[in-house]
């Protein structure tokens, strides 16, 4: 019988490729940060970046792609469809779907540094000073998780509270509002808190409440944990002390990555259950 | 009688006849020749401050260094030392400073040469981009080919309304565009935006706001911060006078104007000036300052102890002006033999201060003796010429030793201080032999010397001491002994800065530098051939474990630049489209800029919101008051849209700064590689000798004032070239060849001083007599300083010599006038001890009056000099007496 080349040639790709591929890990990630600026295409690029490093540590028995989402249902429908094996999620995801998604914390970050965030809720200096006085809508990059955000910030659920929550990918537009008493409130996390002192709106606004400290955006490994778990905890853990991570760090605005807050197993908040901060 | 007896008498005898024949125009001669020598020292005599010409030029360490000064030039900088903590925020305040600190001195350009405290892209000239890191140069290329596109747009039109579109398409434009930015990045690219809108919003409203400028040649300035970016670093190089004694005085006070000026601008940055030429020169202060002091309380207490002792002015008067005199013809010497005075050898006029005035002090103390005991003016000054007069000529001629026995030596500023103090002191006892007679003869006979007595003339009470002379010398011998612990605690400090003043700037500073850093002002001097021959030879030097910074002409010669050029070549490729210059525009319109100013601000805005999330807040609020300026501007063109012709002006300027700018830019991308003959003249000024051979600053880790750093240092880099020289080898090798000339002065000193007692006496136990005090005020004074903790110095080594001929000087007298005595009568009646105890006194007081110097090695020279002062009296008073007395008495039995 003649032979065919050709036959060959696919017999190999279909016997091959598949082998080739299965013989490598795959890490994908998803950073997920509901309300942050910026879009996913701009972003690409640093994800590609911490993919490459991701991989060159790990070896090349390693594939690595990460995706970049700052809406929260592009998100939960990526995290449905094709589960990462990790990734850096807000707070608020990470206490609303730690369950749903299997979330392991691995490690936290440290914006500016710091390895505790807190929020505020900011109103108008003519405002009232009680937040229960509060009326009409609170919004904030945090508060596209009503639930978790409720929770956290107020230990009650959001449909208890006397105002409605609302997320926004404007925080700065928004308070600028609340100055101009457009609208009820802000609620910020520290960085925003800290950038709006150096600005003169910040004297046109008070803080009537905020949260005990809470952990910073963590990051969790999705599914059960794996050996591969634990080195990606170790890479991260080492990146602060790493000159080549110096200019990916800066560009993921943390300082290194520490050991997973001890806190983040109590926060999680089931969408349908009570609220026990 | 021996011949040497007969000499003797002989000589006396003529001195005699010379003052008596003649006094008066003995002392017109004097005063005519200290004339003559004053007037020939002011016209030639020169003060010559350079310490390099302290040292013998023919010394292989110092040859090489002078050679490699004519080569290189003077690099001795002062050093302007500013805080900035190691903080980004901090270095920006550190940079500030400098800045303005370096505009205040470039107003005194006939006292400043040169200041080094950064270096930007037009230092660095065309190949200014070929000094980023490889990464770094990757960023610019794709830099420049994401900005080209929109460069090139603009050029086609070249309005400010395009410039303000094109910028929004920057920031909005996704991939690769200035939202892509790290927020720390912004700050540069926000200030000089910023500066543009509050240019337009002034010309908007009538106020004059000059050019736009771009100024991308001078941008990126890389401040000289110290690794640790603890401290920045000014280099100053000053105009140096050599004829006057602190060498820096003129661009020293103008610095430290500027530095106050300074400070005061920016009073929360910590800022000192230091540096070898700052220290020496605080040095040359504080000891100008504290041997002015000391010299006048010397003077007002010896002049006090003369009266007293003396009693009455005239005596005292008498000595100090044949002491005058005799300094006076000491500057006529020293010009005529030396011309010119160094460092050390200034001080040759508290070298005769100090014992010049002993001379006097015997002459005149016999004087009195003798006029007491009835011989009258003739006879009494007959007597103290041919009686104590060879004891001094013995004495002086001891003492000369100590300072002759310098002389040859390869420490040039010594050997000078050696023949000008010797000649000094053979020249004060000339004057005392010879014209404080003939004073005494002239007013003795016209009566017009005092009658009254001095009050001391004599000590008889320490007769009972050498009465039992047995005993006292068993209680001194026992307790000397007990004593010899302490010997073995005393010791020779090498650390130069431990001599200083405390609380002196310039000190603090070089400590800080010493404590915060891994620079030093003090750095050796390597050189090389070719570019492979100095890389070679500066990793190797970077590897000693000694050595702290390795600097060379080749760090500034740029890595990698093959990579680079590539990487430019392609966005050198991406500016070809752009024209040379920008389509010319007309008159701004109104509309079109209000469209883009809002369509700019909605991009700020969204920048605004990146910033807010990042926590940037600097940023954030530099960017809010950008946009404050931006709204008013909109506001301002819709209430008078007429104005936007105000902007004409302005958007000539810009059009033509950004004409230039990408100009540069070109040059830059398409330069040639950098080697070490494009680098700009400043530098190769620095670095390259005349002779085209390049120099390697080596820099030591760690404190090099301690001398144990410092021998290591220099040990480690003589086993790469022996023959180094720089800054530490010479003050390694000077120290060294002070403490050996010194050592070597005082062996040869004691050599000479028993030969020539040996000559005097023929009596080899008359010569260890004389040497009994020394030896026994020198054990004393080690054991002292042992007790006390006070360590022989670089400053106080000096005291050795003089103390040895001080040590002879009382020996000489007191066995000359027991020999004298020969057994008739007592010592302690005689006004030898007296005159031997005020001799002691006066120089006790008049190194004592250093005790309150703030310079720590004139402070410790004055403390060496009194105890051992003190000491060598107690022997001469004490031990030798009792020993002369008890060697008599043993005689006899």
């Amino acid at each position: 019988m003649e032979r065919n080349p050709w036959m060959f040639l696919i017999l190999l790709l279909v016997l091959g490729g598949p082998a080739g591929v299965s013989a490598a890990d795959v890490l994908d990630f998803a950073v997920i940060a509901p309300g942050q600026p910026g879009s996913p295409r701009e972003a690409q690029p640093v994800m590609d970046t911490l993919a490459a490093y991701v991989q060159k540590s790990l070896g090349p028995d390693v594939i690595v792609k990460g995706r970049y989402f700052n809406e929260r249902k592009p998100a939960l429908e990526f995290l449905q469809r094709t589960p990462p094996r990790w990734g850096i999620v807000s707070l608020g995801i990470y206490a609303e779907h730690a369950g749903r998604y299997r979330m392991t914390p691995i490690a936290s970050t440290r914006p500016a540094g710091s390895e505790k965030d807190r929020w505020r809720l900011a109103v108008d200096r003519d405002g009232p000073d009680d937040w229960k006085a509060l009326r009409g809508t609170v919004q904030g990059t945090i508060l596209f998780e009503k639930e978790a955000a409720s929770c956290l910030l107020f230990g009650s659920k959001a449909k208890e509270l006397p105002f409605s929550l609302a997320g926004t990918l404007q925080p700065l537009r928004s308070l600028r509002s609340v100055a101009g008493g457009k609208a009820a409130g802000v609620v910020l996390d520290r960085l925003q808190y800290d950038a709006l002192k150096a600005l003169p709106l910040g004297k046109r606004i008070k803080i009537i409440h905020e949260s005990k400290e809470l952990p910073t955006t963590p990051v969790v490994w999705f599914g059960p944990p794996d050996e591969r778990m634990n080195q990606l905890a170790a890479l991260l853990a080492g990146m602060r002390k790493d000159p080549e991570a110096e200019g990916l760090l800066r560009l993921l605005q943390t300082d290194g990555f520490g050991p997973a807050d001890p806190d983040l197993p109590g926060l999680k908040v089931p969408a349908d259950a009570g609220c026990s901060p | 009688m021996t011949i040497l007896k007969r000499a003797q008498e002989g000589l006396f005898g003529a001195l005699w006849r010379l003052v008596s024949s003649a006094p008066g125009a003995l002392v017109m001669f004097c005063v005519l020749l200290a004339v003559v020598s004053v007037l020939a020292a002011s016209r030639y005599l020169v003060m010559d401050s350079d310490q390099d010409r302290l040292i013998s030029p023919d010394l292989p360490y110092h040859k090489k260094y002078l050679e490699q000064l004519e080569n290189f030039g003077d690099q001795e900088y002062l050093y302007v030392v500013i805080g900035a903590g190691g903080t980004e925020e901090g270095k920006k305040a550190a940079s500030r400073f400098a800045e303005s600190m370096a505009r205040r001195l470039r107003d005194h350009p006939e006292l400043i040469q040169a200041m080094y405290y950064r270096i930007s892209a037009k230092d660095l000239g065309d190949g200014a981009l070929l000094y980023a890191p490889l990464e770094d140069a990757g960023k610019i290329s794709d830099a420049v080919r994401f900005l080209a596109p929109h460069a090139r747009k603009w050029f086609q039109d070249g309005t400010l309304a395009g410039l303000f579109d094109r910028m929004s398409d920057l920031i909005s434009d996704g991939e690769g565009g200035l939202s892509e930015v790290e927020p720390a990045v912004f700050g540069q690219t926000l200030a000089g935006l910023a500066g543009l809108l509050a240019t337009i919003d002034n010309t908007l409203r009538g106020k004059p706001s000059g050019d736009v400028e771009f100024d991308l040649a001078g941008s990126g300035s890389r401040y000289f911060f110290t690794s640790n970016d603890k401290l920045l670093i000014m280099q100053v190089l000053p105009n140096k006078d050599f004829e006057t004694l602190d060498v820096i005085g003129e661009p020293l006070k103008a610095i430290r104007q500027a530095l106050e000026a300074t400070r005061v601008e920016y009073p929360g940055v910590r800022a000192g000036l230091t540096g070898r030429p700052v220290l020496q020169a605080d040095e040359m202060q504080t000891t100008n300052r504290d041997m002015i002091r000391a010299s006048l309380t010397a003077f007002l207490l010896v002049g006090f102890l003369f009266v007293l002792i003396l009693h009455g002015w005239l005596r005292p008067v008498l000595i100090m002006f044949s002491l005058g005199l005799a300094m006076a013809w000491t500057y006529g010497f020293a010009t005529l033999a030396v011309g010119r005075l160094n460092l050390l050898s200034v001080v040759f006029v508290l070298v005769l201060v100090g014992i010049g005035v002993e001379y006097g002090v015997h002459i005149m103390m016999r004087y009195m003796e003798g006029a007491k005991g009835g011989l009258g003016v003739e006879g009494a000054v007959r007597n103290s010429i041919s009686r104590t007069g060879p004891g001094v000529l013995l004495s002086a001629t001891t003492t000369v030793c100590a300072f002759y026995s310098v002389l040859g030596s390869d420490f040039v500023g010594l050997a000078e201080l050696g023949l000008i103090g010797g000649t000094g002191i053979l020249l004060c006892m000339l004057a005392m032999l010879t014209l404080l007679p003939a004073l005494l003869l002239i007013l003795g006979r016209k009566n017009l010397l005092p009658a009254s007595e001095p009050r001391v003339v004599a000590m008889p009470f320490l007769e009972r001491f050498s009465d039992r002379g047995g005993l006292l010398l068993l209680i001194i011998a026992g307790l000397s002994v007990a004593a010899l612990p302490a010997l073995y605690r005393t010791r020779f400090s090498y650390n130069l800065l431990e001599l200083q003043a405390k609380g002196l700037e310039s000190v603090e500073y070089e400590r800080r530098l010493i404590e915060e850093s891994d620079e030093s002002t003090w750095y050796a001097i390597f050189t090389a051939g070719t570019a492979e021959e100095g890389e070679s030879l500066s990793a190797t030097l970077a590897g000693l474990p000694s050595v702290g910074k390795v600097e060379s002409i080749l760090d500034y010669v740029p890595e990698h630049q093959k990579e680079k050029k590539a990487l430019f070549a392609q966005a050198a490729r991406e500016l070809e489209n752009i024209p040379a210059s920008a389509q010319a525009s007309s008159s701004p319109e109104p509309d079109s800029l209000l469209r883009s100013f809002t369509r700019f601000s909605f991009a700020l805005e969204a920048l605004e919101e990146k910033l807010f999330a990042a926590g940037a807040g600097t940023e954030l609020a530099l960017l809010d008051r950008t946009l404050e300026d931006l709204r008013s501007s909109a506001d301002l063109l819709r209430q008078d849209p007429g104005r936007a012709a105000l902007l004409t002006d302005l958007q000539e300027s810009l059009r033509r700064e950004v004409e230039t700018g990408i100009r540069q830019l070109k040059r830059w991308l398409s330069a040639e590689s950098v080697n070490i003959h494009d680098l700009p003249p400043s530098l190769r000024g620095i670095y390259v000798g005349k002779d085209g051979r390049m120099q390697i600053k080596v820099s030591p880790k760690g404190d090099v004032w301690d001398f144990e750093n410092l021998e290591r240092f220099v040990a480690e880099l003589r086993r790469v070239d022996p023959e180094i020289s720089g800054v530490p080898v010479g003050v390694l090798e000077a120290a060294s060849l002070m403490h050996r000339t010194f050592l070597s002065a005082a062996g040869l000193t004691l050599l000479l001083v028993s030969l020539i007692l040996w000559g005097a006496t023929r009596s080899l136990r008359q010569v260890l007599f004389t040497l009994l005090p020394l030896g026994v005020g020198m054990l004393w004074l080690l054991e002292l300083m042992g007790f006390l903790g006070l360590s022989f110095n670089l400053a106080n080594f000096f005291s050795i010599p003089i103390l040895i001929g001080n040590g002879v000087d009382g020996g000489v007298h007191i066995l000359v006038r027991w020999r004298e005595l020969d057994g008739k009568g007592s010592l302690f009646s005689t006004s030898t001890p007296a005159a031997v105890a005020l001799s002691f006194g006066t120089t006790m007081i008049g190194f004592g009056g250093l005790l309150l110097a703030h310079h720590r090695g004139l402070a410790s020279l004055g403390a060496v000099m009194v105890i051992g002062s003190f000491t060598s009296m107690l022997a001469c008073l004490l031990v030798l007496p009792a020993a002369l007395k008890l060697s008599g008495t043993f005689l006899k039995e």
